[in-house]
């Protein structure tokens, strides 16, 4: 809260000097603030020019003046959104940070502007896979399984859910970890154990199942939630 | 903190943002465009209506003479401008209908829309708000109950008992297909010897657990002149028909040490 305070500042300023034509303003409709705020990230968007790029480290020197908020240029980095790569370098100098690309984590989640590689969503698939309770497994009930499914593997991935929803692969390699552990109580083959079928297991219970959530439908259903804040 | 630099090209980013939540737009889209001869009447008109009333529910009859296609596509705005949805009425109409259609007459003679925008509800929830649990529940509205399987969740229970019952009910404990998998030879109860084993023979139609339920019910001081049934599910409920309060409860539990006892007997 106290860093949306301070940095709102910052953000005034931006819209200002775009607004006064000091900074290129965008085409995007989708991109409604040049400026982004976000817990304790900025984004500042800007066109890849040296013009931008000047004025942008102006309005960094002068909100370090007034605030005492002095910008760690090393610690930032630069990035380019389909742009070709032989600006970068220039801007590079002009801002005096460093160069880096897509995808990064941003919110601990994957950013990037095309398609966010394998091994980047394979990630999320492990935490899961991790937080088994490993050798203790087979000494619990299937109760005590069931209650793990439903309350600790199922709530892992639910962030990742909410921002983006998970690729079709992901979504069934959560599933086969959660139908080992519900069937074995570890991460061995299932195959021959399930009693029922895994889609069933996923219903809620007046329908005939556990009320796992079903992870494709959860994601569906928090993702509607952006559609109705709009 | 990152400084991104944007180019020409930036608005590939609010296609990938929208690609993302296509699967739920068809969803919201569903949800909240009232046609005209389904929309609230008590949201236009003044007078007092039941809250929810829609047009299909004053006029029934005169629905049989209108497409299906017309009835899901007009808007109210659409239906309201120079009366077309007097034109979409085809064919030769009853008497009822001819009355429902001069009382719809009527309602809608007085009907002004207003210069406000619409505003979206959320026909899920009580209060019209949008919530991931009401959309949860919402993806799952066609689905049809299972007969037997709320009650399981309701009795009184240890949760791994709610699980035995939820899959004796499915009928998936390993009884008589455990020849199937190659285990056993033999697919004859463990406890009476007399008939092919199957869960529902185990807890309801066995002679051991008949005495089972026999003993139970005289300590209970229960008339126990007529146990055991056809199925699980069918006993279950002449049980909860015939006892109230804690010997309700007393069913879940008897059944699973049943099915301890079985599977002593077999491992």
């Amino acid at each position: 809260m106290l860093f949306i305070i301070a940095m709102e500042v910052l953000a005034r300023l931006v819209t200002t000097a775009a607004d006064d034509r000091l900074l290129q303003p965008m085409r995007s409709p989708a991109l409604r603030h040049q400026c982004s705020l976000c817990v304790d990230d900025v984004i500042i968007f800007m066109h890849p020019n040296a013009a931008d790029a000047r004025a942008i480290r102006e309005i960094l020197s002068i909100f370090a003046e007034a605030s005492g908020l002095k910008t760690n240029l090393a610690k930032c980095s630069i990035m380019s959104i389909y742009m070709p790569d032989d600006n970068l370098p220039q801007l590079q100098q002009i801002l005096g940070c460093q160069l880096a690309e897509f995808p990064i984590t941003y919110l601990a989640l994957p950013l990037s502007a095309r398609r966010i590689p394998k091994a980047w969503i394979q990630s999320t698939v492990e935490a899961i896979g991790r937080r088994l309770p490993g050798c203790y497994g087979p000494l619990m009930a299937r109760s005590g399984w069931l209650i793990w499914i439903k309350f600790v593997l199922s709530a892992i991935p639910i962030y990742t859910l909410i921002v983006d929803g998970l690729p079709p692969w992901a979504i069934d390699e959560i599933n086969a970890i959660c139908r080992r552990f519900l069937w074995t109580g570890k991460e061995g083959s299932v195959r021959g154990k399930c009693m029922v079928a895994w889609q069933t297991v996923c219903r809620p219970t007046d329908l005939g199942g556990l009320s796992i959530p079903d992870l494709h439908l959860t994601g569906i259903a928090l993702q509607t939630q952006w559609l109705w804040l709009q | 903190m990152v400084v991104a630099a944007v180019s020409r090209r930036e608005q590939g980013l609010g296609k990938a943002a929208h690609r993302s939540i296509q699967g739920s737009a068809g969803l919201l889209r569903r949800f909240h465009i009232h046609h005209t001869w389904e929309w609230p009447l008590h949201d236009i008109l003044d007078r007092e209506m039941d809250p929810g009333q829609v047009v299909k529910d004053v006029a029934p009859s005169l629905l049989e003479f209108v497409s299906p296609r017309d009835i899901k596509t007009t808007t109210v705005t659409a239906g309201l401008a120079r009366r077309a949805w007097v034109r979409q009425i085809s064919g030769w109409i009853t008497t009822p209908a001819i009355l429902d259609y001069f009382r719809l007459w009527d309602l809608v003679s007085q009907l002004q829309l207003g210069d406000n925008e619409d505003n979206l509800i959320w026909r899920w929830t009580v209060d019209g708000k949008c919530t991931s649990k009401s959309a949860y529940q919402a993806l799952l509205t066609a689905s049809h109950p299972v007969p037997g399987c709320s009650r399981i969740w309701k009795t009184w229970a240890p949760l791994r008992v709610k699980i035995f019952l939820w899959l004796a009910v499915r009928g998936r404990p390993w009884t008589d297909w455990r020849r199937r998998h190659g285990l056993h030879a033999d697919d004859h109860c463990y406890l009476c010897d007399q008939d092919l084993e199957t869960i529902d023979h185990i807890v309801a139609s066995c002679s051991y657990s008949h005495q089972v339920w026999w003993t139970m019910l005289a300590v209970l001081g229960a008339d126990a002149s007529q146990v055991g049934g056809t199925s699980l599910l069918a006993w279950w409920d002449q049980w909860r028909r015939r006892w109230h309060g804690d010997k309700q409860k007393v069913f879940a539990l008897a059944a699973w040490e049943i099915w301890k006892e079985r599977n002593a007997r077999c491992f």
